[in-house]
């Protein structure tokens, strides 16, 4: 069963994570959806796959007012980060969804109409939530080419979609990194493989080591927080990626 | 979370069903345009008969109007079935919606009420789909059924064309060869519309 884990919390301000489930069906890719609350407001982010709606909604009501949820973002267009939103919208229908502009005709697969979404322009910019604002951080090709990330300064928090997802074994799967050359072991595949530009990653790097960060909230996987942030961003600069190609052009593999 | 749609059967049964009545229905098409092939040969064959065919004539060119109306009436129950696979595709999203949110288990009964109120409406359209579908499936045996008699009429005519070529001179054993031809094609005929008309049966039961 998952669980609301509150991260941060200032008054009415308050991050909380609906983590993972060690009792999923083995064939879902495991998935950290967080909720962000200001005033009487709350957003969602990236709320995750069809099948896994229920344990979700459960999770989420048993600690917090769903009706509260305003928003949902979704870093980007994958299944496992926003294919139940039907589900979503037939408990809520007004619901809004940001994402990223070139999702908008894509999105409409998993369902919502031309009033559900919001589409983020590539620059990022900022969403407003009961009296705060949110920072909307590029983060395109890292993995999806449409890709953002959501910073809230106040709290000190990034949430970084699939990047810093680890797939840990059961008996490594906790809610924050204790030990990150352990942990990192877990996530160089997933990044090498998924991850398909240096550019990107440089790109994104050099963002994220100027902002504040306390913690670092990966879709899936444990969560960084202290030096382990500043770890990540270091060993993610040097990490070669692409390697999708390294089966047709084994060059590029000793180059790495 | 291995849980198990119940009605995932069912509901894939449904749509099979379907998926045989539409094939039934394209078979019918493709007999029917046989049938209206051959009654025009039958026609032109008649002809080197001379007068003495001249009934034969007759009954093909029937035939040949049967075979027409037949896949004009074939137009009408493919229409049907697109739209009972747009029914039968509503109605499995639905109820897999509503097999979801049953799954909620809402520990605090906060929002008990608003979870109530989702299912109740998704029952209600579960309910609407469920009627539509029944419609659908009645009218489509009624158009099932009227094909039926028009194939009636068909099979009546190709007996009298058979007797009719006995006369036919010295093309009676050609008219004969036609004859048998267009029985057989619409006694075919006969027979898928029959089981479309089956399957419609037991997908109500
Ligand atoms: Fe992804
Ligand atoms: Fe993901």
């Amino acid at each position: 069963m998952k669980k609301l884990e509150t991260l941060f919390s200032e008054g009415t301000h308050q991050w909380q994570v609906i983590a993972r489930d060690p009792e999923r069906a083995s064939a879902l890719i495991d998935t950290n959806e967080y909720l962000i609350a200001h005033g009487n407001e709350a957003m969602l982010t990236d709320p995750g796959g069809l099948e896994i709606f229920p344990v979700v909604f459960s999770a989420l009501a048993a600690g917090f007012d769903p009706r509260r949820v305003k928003w949902i973002f979704a870093s980007h267009q994958d299944p496992d980060v926003i294919s139940s939103l039907s589900l979503w919208l037939e408990f809520n229908p007004a619901l809004r969804c940001y994402a990223s502009r070139i999702w908008g005709s894509f999105l409409p697969h998993y369902g919502g109409d031309e009033t559900t979404f919001i589409g983020l322009p590539d620059e990022g910019g900022k969403l407003p939530l009961g009296g705060i604002e949110l920072d909307v951080v590029p983060a395109h090709y890292l993995h999806s080419s449409g890709n953002f990330h959501l910073y809230d300064a106040k709290a000190r928090i990034l949430f970084s979609g699939d990047v810093g997802a680890a797939l840990p074994p059961p008996e490594e799967d906790e809610l924050f990194v204790t030990d990150f050359d352990r942990h990192i072991r877990h996530a160089e595949g997933f990044h090498r493989r998924f991850m398909g530009s240096k550019a990107a990653v440089l790109d994104w790097c050099e963002r994220a080591a100027v902002m504040d960060i306390d913690m670092l909230c990966p879709q899936h996987g444990s969560i960084y927080q202290g030096a382990d942030v500043m770890r990540f961003i270091n060993w993610f600069a040097e990490l070669e990626v692409g390697s999708g190609l390294w089966a047709t052009l084994p060059e590029m593999k000793k180059a790495a | 979370m291995g849980h198990k749609n119940n009605g995932t059967a069912v509901r894939s049964a449904d749509l099979h069903a379907i998926v045989r009545i539409g094939e039934g229905i394209r078979g019918v098409v493709d007999t029917a345009r046989e049938v209206n092939l051959a009654a025009l040969n039958a026609m032109l064959s008649s002809r080197r008969g001379g007068d003495n065919a001249v009934g034969f004539r007759v009954a093909s060119a029937e035939l040949r109007g049967i075979s027409t109306r037949l896949m004009e009436a074939m137009q009408g129950l493919t229409l049907l079935v697109s739209s009972m696979v747009n029914e039968v595709a509503q109605r499995q999203r639905k109820q897999r919606n509503q097999d979801y949110f049953r799954r909620v288990q809402d520990s605090q009964d906060r929002v008990g009420g608003r979870l109530s109120e989702i299912l109740g409406k998704q029952e209600e359209e579960v309910d609407r789909l469920g009627m539509l579908l029944g419609q659908s499936r009645r009218d489509l045996h009624m158009k099932a059924s009227r094909a039926l008699r028009l194939c009636d009429q068909g099979l009546t005519l190709s007996r009298s064309a058979l007797i009719e070529a006995a006369y036919g001179g010295e093309s009676a054993p050609a008219l004969k060869q036609v004859a048998e031809q267009l029985a057989q094609s619409i006694h075919s005929v006969a027979e898928t519309l029959g089981g479309v008309r089956a399957e419609l049966e037991e997908a109500r039961t």
